[in-house]
């Protein structure tokens, strides 16, 4: 789908978004709608209490703390939150790191859903294409984190021109007609299925 | 040994193919959003464009591998990314490389934000080229996936890293020689590392972690062969690097290449992707040989990016 010039409406969105970048104030202060954060990447501090870390020169899993990964692997590690017997990776044979059978503490579940980085602003508008963060999203409307949340985002909507506003606005409603199409095509599978099978 | 030898020959036509194949496919991929976005980077007679390609088509060629280690199919929508990761990692290397150091340090500081906050200042037609290509990524990818966002920060760790090593290298000086090659190689390693974590994670979603030691191996391999091509013109720039170091860099990375190669080989299983891999490592690692000769007889930067 095409806008202005012939560029797709999706990269114009994109780039309207960040136009408002200018009313934000310096980092750490609030723009005039009251939010700062459209999508947050930096995961630095839940992967540091991560329970697992995986040395990736090495291939090696250990403990978070284990003594046995050095410095220099460290530089090259990931925080895992859970680890399965399937992985394939090697674990350290200090700190034997054992694979789940339950959820544990600070789980990988939990970690992508902390914070007010999940819905709202670039990642979670363009996604919405993508539909990836879409089906989590409605779970996570109506914890009070994403009802605060959704405040937030009727500010930022309020914030935007007139013509970007037309832009998400075209985006979004071509996405519901989609999945309204996705859905009707889903009910005439089930149905057909069913009938079969009766 | 015959069977050995028609398995390396088909290797390399595989990878000659391939690599037509794919810049020919970046084209198709970068050539409409350079023109939207970023023209002049086209029209310029200077080779950065052409150079943009070619590191976007390699990005494709080790995408390919990278998929193909991990059991699935390189379709399409994945040859896209790659492309786009390509793209993007060639524009965010040259606001860190091209434009002195106070823009560099900007530059960082920005990139944090961007991270932190979501949020990007455009402020010139280059931006705007970055910003449009990260975004298109972002839409076809779970960003949010935790190791996907480690990678993507790690990397720009090492980078940072890597840039205030050269915008500040009185922090070296008071090292030992030993303790300032240990760094320097642990840099060159984790950019490249992390690079090439982030382009499989990018790809196949719940990635093995088997395969993540064999692909970081060969992600760390890549920029030795790089600082090896690019020895004299970073000597020349006043860039520290761990090979432009060492008193005899074409020996060091004969034996690191052999060193890496048995690892990859030990830690990633038999297939078409691991032989596409290593055949990738093989035709680098001899043409960043030719580079760095050719940049001994005054050579650019530049002069060879195939």
């Amino acid at each position: 789908m095409n806008g202005e010039g012939g560029r797709p409406l999706v990269e114009q969105a994109a780039i309207a978004i960040q136009g408002l970048c200018r009313e934000q104030g310096r980092d750490g202060e609030q723009g005039r709608g009251g939010w700062n954060t459209l999508v947050r990447i930096d995961n630095r501090a839940e992967a540091e209490k991560a329970p697992y870390r995986f040395d990736a020169v090495r291939g090696v899993v250990h403990r978070r703390g284990c003594p046995a990964l050095t410095e220099d692997a460290r530089s090259a590690s990931y925080g895992l939150w859970r680890i399965t017997a399937e992985d394939g990776a090697k674990r350290c044979k200090r700190c034997r790191p054992m694979p789940e059978t339950k959820e544990v503490e600070g789980s990988e579940a939990r970690e992508t859903k902390a914070g007010p980085d999940l819905l709202f602003g670039l990642v979670s508008i363009l996604d919405q294409f993508g539909n990836v963060l879409k089906e989590r999203g409605k779970d996570y409307r109506e914890t009070e984190e994403g009802r605060k949340i959704g405040a937030e985002l009727a500010h930022f909507y309020q914030a935007l021109g007139r013509r970007e506003k037309e832009v998400l606005d075209t985006l979004l409603t071509s996405l519901e007609m989609l999945i309204g199409r996705v859905r009707e095509a889903e009910e005439q599978v089930k149905g057909e299925r069913g009938k079969r099978e009766r | 040994m015959a069977r050995r030898g028609q398995g390396e020959a088909s290797g390399v036509v595989r990878l000659s193919r391939l690599a037509e194949q794919y810049r020919a496919e970046v084209k198709e991929v970068l050539g409409p959003l350079v023109a939207a976005y970023y023209p002049a980077l086209a029209a310029a007679e200077g080779p950065e464009y052409r150079k943009m390609l070619e590191l976007s088509a390699k990005m494709a060629l080790v995408g390919h591998a990278c998929t193909e280690i991990a059991g699935e199919t390189f379709d399409a929508g994945r040859r896209r990314l790659a492309i786009l990761f390509g793209g993007c990692c060639f524009l965010a290397d040259s606001f860190l490389d091209d434009f002195g150091e106070e823009a560099a340090r900007a530059y960082l500081a920005r990139f944090e934000r961007l991270l932190a906050s979501g949020w990007f200042e455009i402020r010139t037609p280059r931006e705007r080229l970055f910003y449009v290509t990260v975004a298109l990524m972002f839409t076809e990818r779970d960003v949010l996936a935790p190791l996907l966002r480690q990678a993507i920060l790690a990397l720009h760790g090492a980078q940072a890293e890597d840039v205030m090593r050269r915008l500040e290298p009185w922090r070296m000086e008071g090292l030992a020689r030993g303790r300032q090659l240990r760094l320097l190689r642990r840099s060159a390693r984790n950019r490249s590392g992390h690079a090439i974590l982030l382009l499989a994670i990018f790809l196949v979603q719940n990635v093995a972690l088997s395969y993540l030691a064999g692909l970081f191996t060969a992600g760390g391999l890549i920029m030795f062969i790089d600082d090896h091509g690019d020895c004299h013109a970073d000597l020349r720039e006043g860039r520290v690097t761990y090979m432009n170091r060492l008193r005899d860099p074409e020996r060091a990375l004969r034996r690191i290449y052999a060193g890496h190669c048995r690892r990859i080989e030990a830690s990633l299983a038999p297939g078409r992707g691991r032989t596409l891999l290593l055949e990738f490592l093989g035709h680098y690692y001899r043409s960043r040989l030719a580079k760095h000769r050719a940049q001994r007889a005054g050579g650019g930067a530049w002069d060879v990016y195939a």
